[in-house]
């Protein structure tokens, strides 16, 4: 099958035309490195079948970040029939410098003009045809968006492909021409293909060609000897990289006829003034984040429920009562919740009471209701709340605010030894640990990207949602503690924190190195498209479903099965459930929890805790799942056709054992900061390899059990605040001191200090 | 025990096991671990096997 590669800078516009040519749903970000791998799909309108590979974004062909090599090998050694250079029309310039590179390759090409429905918008005029003519090579006007001109891209590139076309390089009236003329037939004396292009990166000394070719680099080297340039001296890569961008200027740009509108600010700029502000821009971050979680969660919605009447949303008394609202109206995911809680109930209880009628044994009744349904339909409630979420999250990345997000860290972190480019992948935590982990390998630098993979988990992804919602609900329903959603929010904001402390201190002692320079293009900002949100947000809710009926469900009946038999294998009725596996494996961890406040301290089925925060390894929503298996079986006066699920099952464990508030919030922490789910643990490893992977488990487990015991120490004896905030008043000032030069901890060797201590 | 009963333990049972043996099957074909789902998921290939992921043009 004929293949064909689409290549071009970074938001360019690649992915979007790939899913329109292939249908795929591949995703689309807003900033670099959404794309680290090439991605491959079938277009069937041409004659024959073409496979399209939509490469990774880059800027040129060098070798200097992993994008660049991955896709530079793959036009040079996997030979596409033809190359789409994907360019943006509204950037010319800066998008063709990558097409004066593609066309020193022997490749077929044809340059698509993307984003042409912007350049109309704006009043501008660019003459694809002239284009064509002084390029050489087919150009097709495109809006990959729209999906507009993207039949007649393909014929183009068929027909280019059907030709083979030599390479030629824009550098002929440089004063190096002839060096590339003598390393290209030095080259093709050795059988090289694509003699021209590698001898234009030979003379840039390019570290891939000077390996690859030794001989040639030598002459080079001997030439830079005795050459000198007025402008550059003898530094070849820079005169190129000139040379390059004076023929695009003189040749090419003549092609785009601009709208003179040097004094006008656009959209993009005008918004970036407020949301990227010296001082404003994080608050303003902070703020919206609130605000997508008080939407999410909230059950007094924009804080009207002091002006309401009484009783107004309550509905009492009907069967939808509390769903929208009580004492205050429910944001939209909290009313989304309600009404499916509701439903999963009713299920729940019509099925359990079917069986009871029908004289079913106990055992299969507690199999079914709180074993299958009572874990299952514990997390499923938690669906619209996770997608509304994850809704919210997408449109601000497809807007092109969360590029800016890291842009506005970079600023402030820098100081600190972390550069913006590490708060992209932590901040696609906030979806999933694992494509975030993935994300890492746009770090250049290794120490910075091992410690982002060691902090990404701390960025709650969706999974770990329930847990903070049936919490802080549990809390708010058995302690009456309003601004439940304020807990949730919170407890975002403490992973965050704590990620950034991390990283900090990784990064100013064992993880030293230097800040990378951070270049980011920040895209204009655009209303996300409709279809790709719909898209996305139904395959998520798919894949949520899918996990919930498939492991969810297995871990829950495994659990319910070794909380219902004994040791020596005999069942246990609910009563007894105090003798079994289960809790006796979790009476045997118990005590290792009593710092956090969930250990031996809390009533008889406190082990509960701990299991669940152990079944969480699986998958986080089974420590919710844990809860609803459980609760119905534990709390007091259990009546066989109830089921307790969610935020009920958390609340009647929570009477069941009298756990108090800092308690339930150490455990959330807990959770949150833990060793992540067992998808998450094997990308980290793959991604670390085996010594640093087991360091990072060892650091994953030290943290959330330090941090946890911190928030439950606070919360029951708030003096000891003070001993905490000296300690790390003191670890900071090391920190900085470190980083200053007046102290150097490297020098610190621990088991020195050991074996000084014990000889005294 | 009655049919209900079997019936009961028998699903319970086929449950467990096809979700284990399934992920067991997925893992050796070196498909994804993660449960969240690919098509969202701008690393869909890093996740899966070395062999492009090929989609069909629903046009």
């Amino acid at each position: 099958m004929m293949r064909f590669a689409l290549a071009g800078n970074p938001n360019s516009g690649k992915t979007t035309l790939f899913n329109g040519l292939t249908g795929s749903t591949a995703h689309v970000g807003n900033w670099p490195g959404v794309t680290v791998d090439k991605k491959e799909g079938t277009y069937k309108k041409c004659p024959e079948p073409i496979a399209i590979v939509d490469l990774p974004g880059i800027y040129s062909l060098s070798p200097y970040t992993p994008e660049e090599v991955i896709s530079r090998n793959f036009i040079l050694d996997e030979k596409p029939d033809c190359v789409i250079n994907i360019v943006d029309a509204t950037n010319l310039e800066r998008n063709l410098y990558l097409s004066t590179q593609i066309l020193e390759i022997d490749v077929p090409m044809v340059i698509a003009l993307n984003m042409i429905d912007e350049v109309e918008k704006s009043g501008d005029l660019l003459e694809a045809k002239k284009l064509e003519e002084k390029i050489g090579v087919p150009v097709v006007e495109i809006s990959a968006l729209k999906g507009r001109g993207l039949d007649e891209l393909m014929k183009r590139a068929y027909e280019a492909s059907q030709n083979p076309r030599k390479g030629r390089t824009v550098l002929e009236g440089t004063s190096i021409v002839h060096l590339i003329g003598d390393c290209k037939i030095a080259l093709e004396g050795q059988k090289v293909d694509n003699a021209l292009f590698h001898a234009v990166k030979l003379v840039e000394l390019d570290e891939l060609e000077v390996k690859a070719h030794p001989d040639s680099a030598r002459m080079v080297e001997e030439f830079k000897k005795t050459f000198e340039d007025d402008t550059f001296g003898c530094d070849f890569d820079a005169i190129i990289a000139d040379a390059r961008y004076k023929y695009i200027t003189k040749n090419y740009s003549s092609a785009l006829v601009k709208k003179d509108k040097s004094d006008v600010l656009t959209r993009s700029d005008k918004i970036d003034r407020v949301l990227t502000h010296k001082f404003w821009g994080i608050p303003i971050f902070l703020v919206i984040l609130f605000a997508l979680f008080h939407l999410t969660f909230s059950e007094n919605l924009l804080f009207l429920g002091a002006a309401l009447p009484e009783g107004w949303v309550a509905l009492e008394g009907t069967v939808l009562e509390g769903v929208f609202g009580d004492g205050g109206i429910n944001s939209p995911g909290v009313v989304l919740f309600n009404l499916l809680d509701l439903a999963t109930s009713s299920l729940g209880g019509v099925i359990s009471d079917a069986m009871v009628g029908a004289e079913v044994a106990e055992w299969a009744v507690g199999l079914v209701c709180d074993g299958m349904l009572g874990g299952v339909f514990a997390v499923l409630s938690f669906l619209p709340q996770i997608l509304l979420l994850f809704l919210f999250f997408s449109i601000l990345e497809d807007s092109g605010y969360m590029a800016r997000v890291a842009f506005i860290l970079d600023r402030i972190f820098r100081k600190f030894g972390l550069s913006g480019r590490a708060f992209m992948p932590m901040i696609m935590g906030f979806g999933c640990s694992v494509p975030a982990m993935v994300n890492t390998r746009t770090l250049a630098d290794e120490k910075e990207r091992i410690a982002t993979i060691r902090v990404i988990p701390f960025f709650s992804c969706g999974a770990k949602l329930p847990i903070l919602t049936a919490i802080a609900g549990g809390i708010g329903l058995t302690f009456g503690l309003p601004h439940t959603d304020l807990i949730t929010y919170g407890m975002y904001v403490v992973g965050i924190v704590v990620a950034i402390c991390a990283v900090l201190i990784m990064r100013s002692t064992t993880m030293k190195g230097e800040v990378p320079p951070f270049i980011m293009e920040l895209p204009t900002y655009h209303a996300p498209q409709f279809k790709n949100l719909m898209i996305h947000l139904w395959d998520k809710a798919k894949h949520f479903v899918q996990k919930a009926f498939t492991i969810i469900l297995a871990s829950t009946i495994v659990i319910w099965f070794i909380s219902h038999f004994s040791w020596s294998w005999t069942y246990l009725p609910d009563e007894q459930i105090n003798d079994s596996i289960l809790a006796g494996v979790g009476k045997l961890l118990q005590p290792l929890f009593t710092p956090l406040g969930f250990g031996s301290q809390i009533g008889a089925f406190g082990w509960v805790f701990v299991v669940a925060a152990i079944t969480g390894l699986i998958a986080k929503e089974n420590v919710i799942a844990t809860f609803g298996t459980l609760a119905g079986c534990i709390t007091a006066g259990f009546v066989a056709d109830e089921s307790l699920e969610g935020i009920d099952a958390v609340a009647s464990m929570i009477g069941a054992t009298e756990i108090g508030v800092p308690a339930l919030i150490a455990f959330i922490v807990f959770n949150m900061l833990t060793i992540p789910c067992f998808a998450a643990v094997a990308t980290a490893k793959a991604e670390l390899g085996k010594k640093k992977f087991n360091m990072t488990l060892v650091f994953w487990v030290v943290t959330s059990y330090v941090v946890a015991s911190m928030f439950y120490l606070v919360g029951q004896w708030w003096w000891t605040m003070f001993i905490f905030l000296a300690v790390w008043a003191l670890l900071f000032a090391l920190v900085i001191l470190n980083n200053k030069g007046k102290i150097d901890l490297d020098k610190v060797n621990p088991k020195r200090l050991i074996k000084q201590f014990r000889r005294k | 025990m009655t049919p209900i009963e079997i019936s009961v333990l028998v699903v319970g049972i086929a449950i467990v096991v096809s979700v284990v043996v399934v992920s067991l099957i997925r893992k050796a074909k070196g498909k994804s671990g993660c449960g969240c789902g690919c098509s969202g998921c701008p690393h869909a290939s890093s996740c899966q096997s070395k062999k492009a992921e090929t989609t069909q043009n629903q046009g």
